[in-house]
């Protein structure tokens, strides 16, 4: 056999340029990591926010209304029978946001991810936090009014826990998806020749 | 804010991580199709079986190895032995012109499994013709008490392994030769036979499932390891490998998955082969198993120092980075889950314990975790079984369920592991023994460090 029907040769061989970052991209990244412990450190704060959001959330699924105060949304206002949820840390969206918001900042100092598109990615993962939350929130005070402490119990003890499991889950992966899909950088205003990789299929 | 909810939070997260990597594994390995084969004999091979002291082993491996792969060559390196194993290879080779014996004296022996296959690697160089087309030679390194299936050439040669040109190195799936055996430590108890049998189907687990979904998942993000047993690589990418680094296998405890890491650094790829597979020795003693894992952890660690040539290489696909980045980091964060873990399981039970006044009582009010325990702590390692028993290896629900039971328990030896060669690394020991053969347990090792 002779070696002329091969055509040799590793892929993008003699390749000498490095994969870039911008350093926007990079202080953008580091911006991100450093807002971990900062809302870590201000969590108080931030469920004091997250309480005035879930009202709403909360008062679309239940009867009377809702309202918050400091980090408990009180709700069945009106209805004869008030009751409070606590919005403890480890509730919090705040503890579904850190890893997201990590895992976004590390990408981002990674020479040849696309800043633009983890951005995207990122407020995508933490649109789909809040959205998990919110729902988790909103179940567990409708079946508290609909089927009292053992119908809470079940939502926010199992039900709850597994669609923040999931959901966290699907928001570290849509990060990751953003980030993959548009390959590897290699400088300013030019695309890399470089074959991307493509999430999601058998190639 | 106490000190515990950020532990908590952390172990919630580490949590989440783990299960989304199981999940990001399971699904490409359920879904994985055949690949198709190739014609061998587009190719010349070239076995390369690293050697020390393995007389009760090497003179069968060759004879399998000629009779099952006609066209392959058999580089057999002695590593300096003190038992007969060269001369056992030097008579194999008198009598059959495609075993070759690489001799290797001290002090220039036993400096580790790369140095050894790195001297086959020239052996071979230099016996080829200045133009012999190195890219259709295929080198692959079988341990000696390797066995590789019948089809592996066949795999190998097909056109989603070395009949694309980019490809540069393939790894084969790993099957436990002896996961049947019943008696797997002679002379000794029923007792212990019972837990080397569990020990060697656990291993056997291992390999074809959770360690074959980590591989396929590689496939797709373009970053497939090699490993120790059943790796082949093409001689034109060893070539490569060695213009930019001197040789092709380098100094890490783990020199085949840092080989992998070198082929992808050097512009090739890497695939695996879940259709073909090569058997070797699983360990029946958990003490030697404890040794084998945490030299491959503390190996694992080693390679981490390639992650910023990783990250920097344009050759790495995006995913890869990120798999390649996650794979070396993990047994870092399995060390973190080492302190986390613990200090948050104790905490908990004594703040409830506090909080109820009687530790029974909160136990039972606390009873309601049990379920998510099950789902999270325990079926993400129960699967593996699963699969492994309904696709593989089928046997009955009870014994399947006893299996799936036991890997729970298995895994856990990976975090004394991580543990052990953390210490290590932290104090310089990198030194190690090679792992003994089953058919040599019974004998003392004497000054076997590498």
């Amino acid at each position: 056999m002779s070696a002329a029907a091969f055509t040799p040769g590793p892929i993008a061989a003699g390749r000498q340029r490095p994969v870039a970052t911008s350093i926007a991209a990079r202080v953008l990244g580091i911006v991100l990591l450093l807002s971990v412990p900062l809302l870590a450190l201000s969590q108080g704060v931030f469920r004091v926010a997250e309480a005035w959001v879930t009202r709403f959330a909360v008062d679309a699924v239940t009867d009377g209304s809702a309202a918050a105060a400091g980090n408990i949304v009180y709700f069945g206002i009106g209805s004869g029978s008030v009751t409070g949820l606590d919005i403890t840390m480890l509730c919090s969206t705040a503890v579904l946001f850190a890893p997201v918001l990590a895992l976004a900042g590390v990408l981002l100092l990674i020479p040849g991810f696309r800043a633009s598109r983890i951005a995207v990615g990122l407020l995508a993962a933490l649109a789909l936090c809040v959205l998990v939350n919110m729902v988790r929130y909103a179940s567990a005070a409708f079946a508290f009014q609909t089927w009292g402490m053992s119908g809470f119990d079940i939502i926010h003890r199992y039900a709850g826990s597994i669609l923040v499991i999931l959901g966290l889950m699907a928001a570290l992966v849509l990060i990751v998806v953003f980030a993959v899909r548009s390959g590897r950088w290699t400088g300013p205003r030019r695309r890399s020749t470089w074959q991307p990789a493509r999430w999601g299929g058998l190639r | 804010m106490s000190l515990l909810e950020p532990l908590q939070a952390l172990a919630f997260i580490l949590l989440i991580v783990f299960l989304g990597y199981v999940v990001l594994i399971v699904v490409p390995f359920l879904r994985r199709k055949p690949l198709a084969e190739g014609d061998p004999s587009r190719y010349q091979w070239h076995a390369f079986v690293p050697c020390r002291d393995e007389e009760a082993v090497i003179g069968t491996t060759i004879r399998s190895i000629r009779a099952d792969f006609p066209l392959m060559h058999v580089w057999v390196i002695d590593d300096d032995s003190e038992d007969a194993t060269a001369d056992i290879v030097a008579g194999a080779a008198e009598a059959d012109a495609m075993v070759h014996l690489v001799r290797r004296r001290r002090p220039m022996a036993r400096t580790g499994k790369g140095d050894a296959l790195n001297a086959a690697y020239r052996e071979l160089g230099g016996r080829l013709p200045v133009d012999a087309p190195r890219d259709r030679h295929i080198v692959v390194v079988v341990d000696a008490d390797g066995r590789l299936a019948e089809n592996a050439l066949r795999q190998a040669a097909g056109p989603s392994a070395f009949g694309d040109p980019r490809v540069g190195a393939a790894q084969v799936a790993v099957w436990m030769s002896n996961r049947d055996d019943h008696e797997p430590l002679p002379g000794r108890s029923r007792i212990a036979q019972l837990w080397g049998r569990f020990l060697n189907r656990m291993q056997d687990i291992e390999f074809r499932t959770t360690i074959a979904a980590m591989q396929s998942l590689r496939g797709h993000t373009r970053s497939v390891g090699l490993g120790g047993n059943g790796q082949f690589a093409r001689l034109s990418a060893l070539d490569l490998i060695a213009d930019g680094s001197g040789e092709p296998w380098h100094g890490a405890l783990l020199e085949d998955y840092e080989l992998g890491i070198h082929t992808m650094l050097a512009g090739y790829r890497t695939v695996y082969l879940h259709d073909t597979h090569v058997e070797q020795e699983a360990l029946p003693s958990l003490r030697r198993l404890l040794t084998q894992r945490t030299r491959w952890c503390q190996g694992g660690m080693q390679c981490a120092r390639y992650l910023p040539k990783i990250i920097a290489s344009p050759n790495f696909s995006s995913s890869g980075v990120i798999e390649a980045g996650y794979f070396l980091l993990a047994p870092y964060l399995q060390l973190l889950g080492t302190i986390v873990w613990p200090i948050v399981g104790v905490a908990t039970i004594v703040q409830g314990t506090m909080h109820t006044g009687d530790v029974m009582a909160w136990l039972l009010a606390a009873s309601w975790i049990v379920p998510l325990v099950l789902l999270t702590g325990i079926l993400p390692f129960a699967i593996w079984p699963i699969v492994y028993g309904t696709r593989d290896e089928r046997r009955s629900p009870a014994t399947i369920l006893l299996w799936a039971f036991g890997y729970w328990l298995y895994v856990y030896q990976n975090y004394v592991c991580a543990i052990r060669a953390g210490w290590r690394m932290l104090t310089g020991r990198n030194g190690w023994a090679k792992t003994r053969r089953n058919a040599e347990a019974g004998r003392a090792l004497i000054a076997k460090e590498a």
